[in-house]
């Protein structure tokens, strides 16, 4: 992954979220709170949904379909080039593309570790 | 003051409902929210006051196009609909926009841009209030003349109905679908000049005497007039459309009607149709001069005043749909 890391947009970060909830949409602490509540478990159900189709046989429409909504919640997140990467495996999906799915995948789940732990006790 | 619009946010992802709710309401906005197209709707038909919908597309049991094409399709009251898009969704976005969506807005959604377009569709909606309190002010006309009940519905249904099917039978007419609407929402407005006539005539049981008709007649050139001037201030096509009506309803085919003498196609196409939907509803309906005639009766009239009174094609509209016309006379019958 090291190489790849190189390549990578930067993680997200939880306190740079946090910064762009405030500047860009004026959340108060409490909404930015609940924003970051809520946008983990949109990760998190968009994530584990892509990876639930990769399974076996790859249903690609699917996978395209929540590539979809994950591109849509990244741009919500000022994470415009981790969106680009979501953009990439949906075009990739939509077109039937032979394409490293689960590479893809890992790349995101990469960038979105700290998120995917936030909230889970 | 906001408050009074409510909006409804529809998308399947909880994130982004959550953030498109905090961002309207700090605009002052109260918003209700849907997880897809069927909730959606099943909101915006029980809520008469959500007046506003921002509507993703790609969402699981119905989508958002499947959603806009029901709205429209449906008798509901108009909704504002702003759709979310991505900005390279550009056949996805032309598709909502010609199944009926007013505006888009594209992902991520910039708080200022959400909220001026949303000011936007707030502007349209105020002049539908507009419209309705003319509309309002028809309907006072008609309680004055005594002709209460559903007339001014019937009259739009007819009206609606027979520019419909002329749209479709006869291209050179022009009528799009959207001005087929026009003509059906201005019909209750032909004879709002009757506010000007002297309660002894409106109400007269009797024949009129020749200087009473001649004042009853005056009712087109007052109420065009009227409608024409508000309309000279406003540069509104729908009031425009209004006159014409106002004016021009009781002029004939054969260019023995009044106040001009117009015939033909020289009558505005609107007046043509409204001149056979009032005189349809008036036949059949009861008046203080009169009890109404059976549709049979009333049928035979019109086919007499084939290219006399009535625009030919108009009566042809009319007798290749009378089931539906009976249809209307029935459901919103008196």
């Amino acid at each position: 992954m090291d190489k790849q890391e190189k390549q990578l947009p930067p993680p997200i970060e939880i306190a740079r979220l946090k910064e762009h909830f405030k500047k860009m949409y004026n959340l108060n602490e409490v909404q930015i709170g609940m924003m970051l509540v809520s946008s983990a478990q949109s990760l998190r159900t968009t994530l584990e949904g892509i990876e639930e189709y990769l399974q076996v046989e790859p249903n690609l429409a699917e996978i395209a379909k929540l590539s979809h909504s994950l591109k849509g919640l990244l741009l919500n997140m000022g994470e415009e080039e981790w969106a680009d990467i979501a953009r990439s495996l949906e075009l990739s999906a939509a077109a039937d593309r032979d394409e490293d799915y689960s590479g893809l995948l890992e790349q995101l789940k990469w960038g979105a570790k700290e998120m995917l732990l936030f909230g889970k006790s | 003051m906001k408050e009074y619009y409510q909006i409804l946010v529809a998308d399947d992802d909880p994130a982004q409902r959550m953030l498109l709710k905090m961002c309207l309401e700090q605009g002052g906005y109260s918003v209700m929210e849907a997880k897809n197209g069927t909730e959606a709707y099943e909101i915006l038909d029980r809520e008469q006051e959500v007046r506003l919908v921002i509507t993703d597309l790609d969402m699981p049991v119905m989508n958002g196009f499947d959603l806009i094409r029901m709205v429209r399709n449906s008798d509901l009251r108009y909704r504002y609909i702003i759709v979310l898009t991505s900005s390279e969704e550009k056949e996805s976005l032309v598709r909502a926009l010609s199944l009926g969506a007013d505006d888009y807005i594209a992902k991520p959604v910039m708080v200022e841009e959400l909220l001026l377009r949303i000011e936007s569709g707030v502007r349209l909606l105020r002049l539908e209030i507009q419209e309705e309190l003319i509309l309002a002010l028809a309907k006072l006309a008609e309680y004055r003349s005594d002709e209460t009940g559903y007339h001014l519905e019937r009259i739009q249904h007819y009206t609606r109905i027979l520019a419909r099917d002329l749209a479709g039978k006869y291209p050179y007419l022009k009528i799009s679908s959207q001005l087929a609407e026009e003509f059906a929402r201005v019909s209750p407005l032909h004879d709002i000049g009757k506010v000007a006539i002297p309660d002894a005539i409106l109400h007269k049981p009797g024949k009129l005497t020749a200087a009473e008709f001649e004042i009853m007649q005056t009712h087109t050139t007052i109420g065009g007039e009227l409608l024409r001037e508000i309309q000279s201030k406003s540069g509104s096509y729908y009031l425009q459309i209004a006159s014409d009506v106002a004016m021009y309803h009781h002029e004939k085919y054969n260019g023995r009607g009044y106040p001009e003498g117009l015939a033909g196609e020289d009558i505005p196409v609107a007046a043509r149709i409204v001149a056979l939907a009032d005189m349809y509803d008036a036949m059949t309906s009861q008046r203080c001069y009169k009890e109404p005639f059976s549709h049979e009766k009333t049928k035979n009239i019109l086919i007499k005043e084939r290219g006399e009174h009535l625009d030919p094609k108009m009566v042809d509209s009319f007798l290749e749909q009378e089931d539906v016309w009976l249809a209307i006379r029935d459901r919103f019958g008196d």
